[in-house]
């Protein structure tokens, strides 16, 4: 007959064998998690390049030259602007939780289902009136808040990469607007109105760096609507937003050939 | 014991929660892609269901860019009103007031839930996609509950549903894909193009049910009798983003395919009770399309058209087994189509759309069953152009002309029946306003007025009993909601 004393080693086994099953799991998948990451990085390039393919270029056009302008063309971007705009539309996406006033029940609901409220609900909060919404602002809402919502960082990188390393447009004439008056504007700015060079940020030619995005060839189009956003605060700009603030539409029309125009 | 009523708590607990968020949420249209895509409905659409350049090569990928959702379900209810002036009935010199919900007086006027949908599909794989969508309908507001008056019942059957594996042909250096090529099974003939000069998808989008007389003739590819009773099956080529080809072969939802007419009537081995109007053998349907985008504009031009036997079940109201080898009625319809859109949204949006349908039918098998033509061969034509124009992505208006003619038949057109062609001639004509608001993107309220020139042969007593091709114009208010 077995007393306690003979079944306590083995109590005391199980529960030795037990903690260190669990040590080595949690070793095992706390190796896991960063093999993952590692995992991750690693095929960045790679999933960067699938949507790039099959997403990206069905707005943005075959390597990041897009046709229509509402969707600005990507290729030859600096790769710093590009990770910038990108991080910035993913946090919009994040961020929807608290301008949404979710609820505590509704988030309990998206932590076990993933289920979230579609964004239009912000866009049907007192925080942002759909009546008031700026439409272009809307027009990058209405795509990128989606397509950088699931993207990692990595990814992002990778994606910006590419993007940066394909073959920038070629320049193009036609359209409406004063380019000699633009190339002034963007080469000596006016000290009158308080214009500093764009050239001195965006460089000579326009190529843009670091998380300054590159001019050169961007559709007239998008140029002109972003410089009426970034003057008006609906697109924050901090840094331009001062500098333009004596500029007209005519003043942007001519930036906006003139940039087109460029190689 | 205890745990499995904890389970059966926390289960009723998420399902009622779900629905709750799912009923509080304000959502997109086809909000199932919106929440897949995270995208607002502006990116696909001009306006629902009008596909944007964008919103064509969602599709035209099998659903599958975004992420696919845990729930992947969304839903829609549009309601309706309408007013339109006395259809008379000449025996008794009272109006007839047709449809669910009808109220008879010196006008007809009704009001009604038209359908509720459910959606369900998006991505499954970045190759898999589908789009599902289970309908039911025509509940009359005020009028004695649930009806299954009239092509719909309260009770959900399939409508749309589509399946697509699409693949993409591309090489390392391929910027973009070169072409893709797919594969596609649906239950609609013209569901799956992306082009809303199409049946499936033109002008008028609201389900607008029939108020008073209306034209008799269509072609079958315009109006596929047997609502989702077939199954088309094939595939289609998207090369380079300009030319799109795609053949399929249609047939009655029957056997393994049943449950594409989910709720309706197919199931293994019969079409049950579908009275009529089954598919025999198989069908060719094809389309080829050239579409071309510069700047803010998209232009397609294109041609699509279909061989179909329908099974002869008449009379009416006999079953129709798929394996009874009956006489066929034969349809060989071709068409041409082209649109053309604007789309800077800055802040206008324009789009117009144009098809022409040609039909030869042969009908012998109706006129030997129940004689229900006078002679075996006719022709269809319908011709309809539209334009739409939307401001602010909030107010729209669209204009649309739509023109029937086609080969007299004393009895197919109904002569002598209110309503009918006093002469046998289908040639019908009419116009068509309607003004859009969107409280939001996905709430719209319409307003629609339709002026008929000509109905069944005629302007003025057109079916000889005293009725006006005017006396059948309407006024129709819509509210169409998707979440």
């Amino acid at each position: 007959m077995r007393t306690n004393m003979m079944r306590k080693p083995g109590r005391v086994a199980a529960l030795l064998a037990g903690v260190a099953l669990a040590v080595t799991a949690s070793v095992a998948f706390a190796d896991d998690a960063e093999n993952a990451k590692a995992l991750t990085a690693k095929l960045a390039p790679e999933r960067a390049h699938h949507l790039a393919v099959t997403w990206c270029s069905a707005c943005h056009g075959p390597g990041g030259i897009s046709g229509q302008a509402t969707f600005p063309i990507l290729a030859g971007q600096p790769a710093e602007y590009i990770v910038t705009e990108l991080k910035y539309f993913h946090n919009l996406s994040q961020d929807e939780r608290s301008v949404t006033h979710e609820t505590q029940f509704e988030q309990w609901i998206y932590n076990i289902t993933g289920w979230r409220k579609p964004y239009s609900s912000y866009l049907h909060s007192d925080d942002y009136k759909y009546d008031n919404a700026p439409r272009n602002e809307e027009r990058a809402w209405d795509f990128m808040k989606g397509v950088a919502r699931d993207l990692d960082e990595p990814t992002m990188q990778a994606l910006a990469d590419y993007f940066s390393k394909q073959a920038p447009v070629a320049g193009r004439l036609g359209a409406s607007g004063d380019i000699a008056h633009g190339k002034a504007l963007f080469q000596d700015g006016d000290a009158n109105r308080g214009l500093i060079a764009c050239q001195s940020c965006h460089g000579p030619e326009a190529k843009g760096q670091g998380p300054i995005p590159r001019l050169a060839g961007q559709h007239a189009d998008y140029v002109k609507i972003q410089l009426g956003f970034i003057q008006s605060g609906v697109r924050s700009v901090d840094q331009m937003q001062a500098l333009i603030a004596n500029l007209n539409q005519k003043d942007f029309e001519d930036l906006a050939a003139y940039v087109q125009s460029l190689n | 014991m205890t745990l499995k009523r904890v389970a059966r708590w926390l289960a009723f607990g998420i399902a009622a929660g779900t629905a709750w968020i799912g009923f509080m949420a304000p959502a997109q249209a086809i909000p199932v892609f919106a929440r897949q895509t995270g995208h607002n409905c502006q990116a696909c659409h001009i306006s629902y269901p009008e596909l944007t350049s964008y919103g064509r090569e969602f599709k035209l990928n099998g659903y599958t860019f975004g992420e696919a959702q845990p729930l992947p379900v969304a839903a829609a209810i549009m309601a309706e009103w309408d007013h339109v002036q006395s259809p008379t009935d000449a025996s008794t010199g009272n109006p007839t007031c047709s449809g669910a919900g009808a109220v008879n007086s010196s006008s007809c006027n009704k009001l009604q839930l038209v359908q509720y949908s459910v959606f369900f599909g998006g991505r499954i794989s970045d190759n898999f996609g589908m789009f599902g969508q289970l309908s039911g309908g025509e509940f009359p507001v005020g009028a004695g509950g649930p009806s299954s008056v009239g092509p719909g019942a309260f009770t959900p059957t399939a409508d749309n549903t589509e399946f697509r594996y699409v693949h993409r042909i591309m090489s390392d250096d391929s910027l973009e894909p070169d072409a893709v090529i797919a594969f596609n099974m649906n239950n609609n003939p013209t569901m799956e193009d992306v082009w809303n000069s199409v049946p499936a998808w033109k002008f008028p989008w609201f389900p607008y049910m029939p108020a008073g007389f209306g034209p008799l003739a269509a072609t079958y590819i315009d109006n596929p009798t047997g609502g989702h009773n077939k199954v088309g099956i094939g595939g289609y080529a998207w090369v380079h983003k300009s030319f799109y080809a795609e053949f399929e072969l249609e047939r009655a939802a029957t056997g393994m395919v049943s449950f594409m007419n989910w709720g309706a009537g197919g199931y293994e081995g019969n079409m049950g009770d579908q009275p009529s109007d089954v598919l025999a053998g198989y069908n060719p349907y094809y389309r080829f399309a050239y579409s071309h985008d510069w700047g803010y504009n998209s232009m397609e031009v294109g041609i699509f058209g279909m061989h179909a036997n329908v099974y002869n079940c008449n009379p009416a109201g006999t079953t129709c087994p798929v394996l009874n080898l009956g006489a066929t009625n034969q349809y060989r319809d071709i068409a041409v189509d082209a649109q053309y859109q604007y789309n800077r949204s800055e802040p206008w949006v324009f789009s117009a759309n144009a098809s022409y349908i040609h039909e030869n039918n042969n009908l012998t098998a109706l006129m030997q069953s129940s004689g229900g033509a006078a002679t075996p061969d006719h022709t269809v034509n319908e011709f309809q152009i539209k334009g739409t124009a939307y401001y602010d992505r909030r107010y729209g208006v669209t204009l649309a002309y739509n023109n029937t003619s086609g080969t007299a038949d004393s009895i197919l057109y109904g002569s002598g029946s209110p309503g009918g062609s006093a002469t046998g001639s289908p040639d019908s004509s009419w116009w068509t306003v309607e003004l859009n608001y969107l409280l939001m993107q996905d709430l719209r309220f319409s307003l629609l007025y339709q002026n008929f020139t000509k109905i069944n042969g005629g302007g003025s007593n057109f079916d000889g009993l005293g009725n006006n091709a005017s006396g059948q114009n309407r006024i129709s208010g819509a509210i169409w909601w998707v979440f």
